[in-house]
C-alpha cells in the first residue's frame, strides 16, 4: 500500500482549512500529528482511497465541524461485491490520538439513524466498524494487515436478513424475515471461510407459488484461491420451517446437502455434491453451470434403493395431483441415475426392486413387485426388460406379465404385451408412442381373448351373462385428447356379435367425456340376454343397430336403435313375463289388461318377428315396431306366430328416455323381487 | 320486377318467402347473448346453492384463514 | 293492393324470424355432461367459500378462479388450494366447452366463457374479490 502524499494549503476564510490529499490509511496517523486542532478551526481531510483485497473506500471526507465532532463522507465503498456510493456519516466525538483514531457515538443516517462506532489502532493498522441497527442486532467489520494484503473479518449477531435483501437476485422470491448470526473470514490472499446461521428467515414470491416460513439453516463455507480460480466446499443444514416450492410442499427434517467444487470466471463447478434426506435416502450428485450462458451445461445425479412409499408421499405425489396416480399406496424401492447434457437429458437408468402401487381408494387399478431395469438413452435405441408378477383392473385379477418395451429417445414402442386378466387375457400390439408438440400421442392394436363372461360381468358389477368374451380392437389412435378407433371393433357374446365402427372417445379423462360410435348386433341370443337382465324369458335371436350413438359421461344423448328378429330358423318362443315386461314399457295399463285376458292362461306364446326402433334426440325417444308393419293407431312390437300366438302392439309414438329408463328399471327390479299379491 | 296480377304477386310472395327461407339456412347463427346469461345464471345457482335460504355454507376448506388485512 | 301482400310477406318474414329468435331463447344446458360438470363444481364449492370470503381466492374476468393472497393460505395447504384451482378452472373450461357442444355450436365457447366470466362477477357474494375491467383485484 502507498505511503502518503501530503500537501497543505492555507485559506483566507474562516481560519485554516487544510486539505490533504492522501492514499492509504496511514494518512490518518500523519493528520493526527500534524494538525493539532484549534477549537474555531474547521479541518477538512480528503482521503482519496483506502483499500484492501475485498475492501475499498474512495474518496474520503472527513470535516471536523469542531467541538470534537466531525462528519465523515465516503464516495464510494465496496464490500466484497456489494458497493455503496455517497456514505455520510456523523460523529459526536471523534478521538485523535497518538495511536488510535475512534468515533464511539458515531450516526450512519440511512434512511434510519444507525448507531455506528469505529476505530483505527494506527500502530497495528486495524480498521474496527461496528453497526447497531437494534438493540439486539450487531453488524461488526475488522479490516487488519494479513500475511498478504488485508484480511477482513465481518461478523452478524442478530443482523436482520432483510438488509441484505438488496443483495439478493432479483429473478428470486423475496426475503422477508429472518436473522443471521455468524462470521465471515476473508484473507488477503483470497481464502474465504464462512460460518453463517439463518434463523426464522422467511421469502416469498408476489404470486403465492414459492415461500418459505420460519426457516433454520446452518451453513458452512470455505474457499481458497486455486491458479485462476476458487476451490470451495459447503455444507448446509436445514433444521427447521417449511417451504413451498409449487407443487412441492417440503418441511425440514435435518436435510444435509454438502458441495465441493471450483468457481472460476466462467463456470461454476460442482465436482461432488450429496444430499442428505431422511426418511428417503442419499443422492450424490455433480454439475457445471455456465455463469456467461446462465445454464447447466453437464449433471448427473445418482440414487439407491429409494424407498418409494417415502418418495411418492414426499416428492412425488404433489405433481401427480389431479391425475389417476394421485392417491396411490405404493411399496418397493428404486434406485436412479440421471444424466444431463448441455441439450437436456441424455441417460436415465431406473432400478425398480419389487415396486408395488395400488389406487388407494377407487381400487380401479394394481400392479404388484414390479421388477426390472429400465436404461433410457437420449439417442440410442434401448429395450427395458420389467416383469410384473400379478395387478388388479377395475377389481379383476391380472396375472403375472412382462413389459419389453422399446425405447429410442421420445420414442416408445411395444411389440406385444400379453396381460393375463381372470381366465382371459388381454393383448396390445405394436404400441407405439411419440412426443408431440403439446401432448403424447400413441396408438396400438389388439385383442381379448378367453374372459368367461360370468366372472368378467360379475366383477364389473354388470347383469351375469353368459359365454365367453372375444374381441379384436383394430387400431386405436390417441391425438390430443381424442381416442380413434379404426376399423371396427368386434366382440363376441350372447353366442352372437357386437360390431361397433366409427368410435371415437373425446376428453376421456374429464368430467364430461363423449363416445360417438356406431353399433351393429348381430344373432344375439335372446335367451341369454334375457336371463341376463331379468326380463322374462324369450327365446330366438335378434339383430341391433344404432346408428349416431353419442354418450356423454356414458349416458345416451343421441342414437337411432332398431331392434328385429335375426333372419333365419330358429325356435320363437316368449314368456307370459316378458310380454308383461314389453307391455308395462308402455305404462302401467297395459300389462293389467293382460291379466285381465284370456291371455293369463298361457305361459308362453309364439311369435313371428320382433321390432322395436328408438330414434333419441334431446331427450325424447320417437319409437316404432317391426319395419313394414306400420299400423294406423300403432306399430307392431312383437308379431305373433304359430300357437297359441300373440301380438303386442305400441300405440305411444314419443316416450321421454328418462321415463322409459325408469320403466325398464322397474321391470327388471320386479323380475328378481318375489311378487307378493 | 312488376307485378301485374295478383297470381303473379301471390308467386312472388311465395318465392320471397322460399329465398328468405333459404337464406336463413346460411345465415349466420349470431351468439345467443341473453339466453346464455339466462343459462349462467341457472347454472350458478346450482353451483353456488344461490335459491333456498343460506347462501354458501360456512363448510372448513383447507387453508382457509381469516383475511388479515 | 301491393302494399297489402307487401304487409303480409313481412308478416311471414317476420314469424319465421321470430321462429328463429324463439329457437334461440333458451340454451341447452340439460344434458349429462353439463349435470355432471355442475355436480363437481357443486361439491367443490364448499371448500371453495371460505377461500372467496377471505379474499385468498378470487374471481377471474375471464370466467376463471384465481390465487388473489398467498399470504391468507398457510404454506402446507397452498398446494392444497392451488390443486382445488386448477381443478375448479379445469371444470370451468370443461363446462363451458361442453354447453357450446351441446348447443352444436362448440365455436360459441369463447362466448360462453365471456357470458359465464361477467355472471359470476356479477352475482359474486360481497365480500369477495374479483378482477374488474383493468384487471386489478376488486373487493365487492
Amino acid at each position: 500500500m502507498a505511503c502518503a502524499r501530503l500537501a497543505r494549503k492555507a485559506s483566507a476564510a474562516k481560519g485554516a482549512i487544510n486539505v490533504i490529499r492522501a492514499a492509504g490509511a496511514f494518512a490518518l496517523l500523519v493528520m493526527g500529528m500534524l494538525a493539532p486542532l484549534g477549537r474555531t478551526q474547521q479541518i477538512t481531510l480528503i482521503l482519496d482511497d483506502l483499500t484492501g483485497a475485498a475492501f475499498s473506500a474512495q474518496s474520503i471526507k472527513l470535516a471536523f465541524v469542531g467541538g470534537g465532532a466531525a462528519a465523515i463522507d465516503i464516495g464510494a465503498l465496496t464490500v466484497g461485491a456489494q458497493s455503496w456510493k455517497h456514505i455520510h456519516l456523523e460523529c459526536k466525538q471523534l478521538a485523535l490520538e497518538r495511536a488510535r483514531i475512534a468515533c464511539d457515538e458515531g450516526v450512519l443516517p440511512a434512511g434510519e439513524k444507525i448507531p455506528l462506532s469505529f476505530s483505527y489502532a494506527t500502530d497495528q493498522r486495524v480498521l474496527s466498524v461496528a453497526l447497531k441497527p437494534a438493540p439486539d442486532e450487531t453488524w461488526q467489520m475488522q479490516l487488519r494487515p494479513g500475511r498478504q494484503g488485508n484480511d477482513l473479518t465481518i461478523r452478524m449477531d442478530g443482523g436482520r436478513l432483510q438488509r441484505v435483501a438488496a443483495w439478493w437476485p432479483p429473478d428470486l422470491p423475496k426475503i422477508n424475515a429472518g436473522v443471521v448470526d455468524g462470521v465471515i473470514e476473508y484473507e488477503g490472499d483470497g481464502r474465504i471461510a464462512a460460518k453463517l446461521s439463518l434463523s426464522n428467515a422467511g421469502f416469498a414470491d408476489a404470486v403465492g407459488l414459492h415461500a418459505g416460513e420460519k426457516l433454520g439453516i446452518s451453513m458452512a463455507l470455505q474457499a481458497e484461491p486455486d491458479a485462476q480460480a476458487l476451490r470451495w466446499r459447503a455444507q448446509l443444514a436445514w433444521s427447521a420451517g417449511e417451504v413451498f416450492w409449487q407443487p412441492l410442499y417440503l418441511k425440514s427434517a435435518n436435510q444435509q446437502l454438502s458441495m465441493e467444487g471450483r468457481l472460476d470466471a466462467a463456470h461454476l463447478r460442482v465436482a461432488r455434491g450429496s444430499l442428505r434426506y431422511p426418511g428417503i435416502g442419499d443422492v450424490t450428485f455433480s454439475g457445471d453451470y455456465d455463469l456467461g450462458a446462465k445454464k447447466v451445461t453437464g449433471a448427473q445425479a445418482s440414487a439407491q434403493a429409494i424407498p418409494v412409499a417415502a418418495l411418492y408421499e414426499s416428492v412425488l405425489k404433489p405433481f401427480l395431483d389431479g391425475s389417476t396416480l394421485s392417491d396411490l399406496r405404493t411399496d418397493g424401492r428404486v434406485s436412479a441415475e440421471v444424466h444431463l447434457g448441455v441439450d437436456g437429458l441424455q441417460r436415465v437408468d431406473v432400478q425398480l426392486d419389487n415396486v408395488s402401487l395400488e389406487d388407494k381408494t377407487q381400487h380401479r387399478f394394481a400392479l404388484f413387485n414390479v421388477n426390472g431395469l429400465v436404461p433410457w438413452r437420449a439417442r440410442e435405441a434401448t429395450q427395458a426388460a420389467v416383469t410384473v408378477k400379478g395387478g388388479e383392473l377395475l377389481k379383476m385379477p391380472v396375472g403375472a406379465f412382462a413389459v419389453p418395451l422399446g425405447m429410442n429417445g421420445m420414442r416408445f414402442d411395444l411389440k406385444q404385451l400379453r396381460v393375463p386378466l381372470l381366465d382371459g387375457y388381454f393383448e396390445i400390439r405394436d404400441f407405439a408412442a411419440r412426443a408431440g408438440t403439446a401432448n403424447w400421442n400413441w396408438q396400438f392394436t389388439g385383442d381379448v381373448g378367453g374372459i368367461s363372461m360370468d366372472k368378467i360381468t360379475a366383477a364389473l358389477g354388470l347383469p351375469v351373462m353368459q359365454g365367453t368374451l372375444a374381441a379384436t380392437l383394430p387400431m386405436v389412435r390417441h391425438i390430443r385428447s381424442t381416442f380413434r378407433v379404426d376399423g371396427a371393433l368386434f366382440l363376441k357374446v350372447f353366442n352372437g356379435s357386437i360390431e361397433v365402427k366409427n368410435l371415437v372417445l373425446l376428453d376421456l379423462f374429464s368430467k364430461a367425456p363423449r363416445v360417438q360410435a356406431d353399433v351393429a348386433m348381430r344373432n344375439l341370443d335372446l335367451g341369454l340376454v334375457t336371463s341376463a337382465f331379468s326380463f322374462g324369458n324369450m327365446t330366438g335371436r335378434v339383430d341391433a343397430r344404432i346408428a349416431g350413438l353419442e354418450l356423454v359421461n356414458w349416458q345416451p344423448v343421441k342414437f337411432d336403435v332398431r331392434v328385429a328378429s335375426s333372419a333365419g330358423d330358429y325356435p320363437r318362443k316368449i314368456s307370459q313375463a316378458a310380454v308383461q315386461n314389453i307391455s308395462a314399457l308402455g305404462g302401467a295399463g297395459a300389462a293389467a289388461a293382460i291379466q285381465r285376458s284370456f291371455l293369463r292362461f298361457f305361459e308362453q306364446f309364439g311369435y313371428d318377428r320382433l321390432g322395436w326402433s328408438c330414434k333419441l334426440q334431446n331427450g325424447l325417444c320417437e319409437m316404432g315396431g317391426v319395419e313394414g308393419m306400420e299400423a294406423a293407431q300403432g306399430y307392431v312390437i312383437v308379431k305373433g306366430g304359430g300357437i297359441p300366438a300373440i301380438t303386442v302392439m305400441g300405440y305411444n309414438r314419443q316416450v321421454s328416455w328418462q321415463e322409459l329408463l325408469d320403466r325398464l328399471k322397474r321391470v327388471t327390479q320386479g323380475n328378481v323381487k318375489p311378487i307378493v299379491e | 320486377m312488376k307485378l301485374r296480377t295478383n297470381s303473379h304477386t301471390l308467386l312472388g310472395a311465395l318465392l320471397g318467402v322460399a329465398v328468405m327461407a333459404a337464406g336463413c339456412v346460411t345465415i349466420n347463427i349470431y351468439f345467443p347473448a341473453a339466453a346464455a346469461e339466462k343459462a349462467a345464471d341457472r347454472i350458478i345457482d346450482e353451483v353456488w346453492q344461490l335459491k333456498g335460504g343460506v347462501p354458501t355454507p360456512p363448510a372448513p376448506a383447507p387453508g382457509a384463514k381469516p383475511a388479515e388485512k | 293492393m301491393k302494399n297489402w301482400i307487401m304487409k303480409t310477406l313481412w308478416l311471414i318474414a317476420a314469424l319465421f324470424a321470430a321462429g328463429q329468435a324463439f329457437a334461440q331463447a333458451n340454451l341447452e344446458i340439460n344434458t349429462p355432461g353439463v349435470a355432471a360438470i355442475q355436480g363437481s363444481m357443486q361439491k367443490r364449492h364448499g371448500e371453495l367459500a371460505p377461500l372467496y370470503a377471505s379474499g385468498a381466492v378470487g374471481l377471474t374476468r375471464d370466467g376463471n378462479v384465481a390465487l388473489r393472497d398467498p399470504a391468507a393460505v398457510p404454506l402446507a395447504q397452498r398446494a392444497a388450494v392451488n390443486g382445488l384451482i386448477a381443478a375448479e378452472n379445469q371444470d370451468r373450461a370443461a363446462l363451458y366447452r361442453e354447453i357450446a357442444r351441446a348447443n352444436s355450436h362448440p365455436e360459441w365457447e369463447g362466448d360462453i366463457r365471456n357470458t359465464f366470466g361477467q355472471r359470476w362477477i356479477d352475482r359474486a357474494q360481497a365480500g369477495w374479490y374479483y378482477q374488474n375491467a383493468a384487471g386489478a383485484w376488486t373487493r365487492k
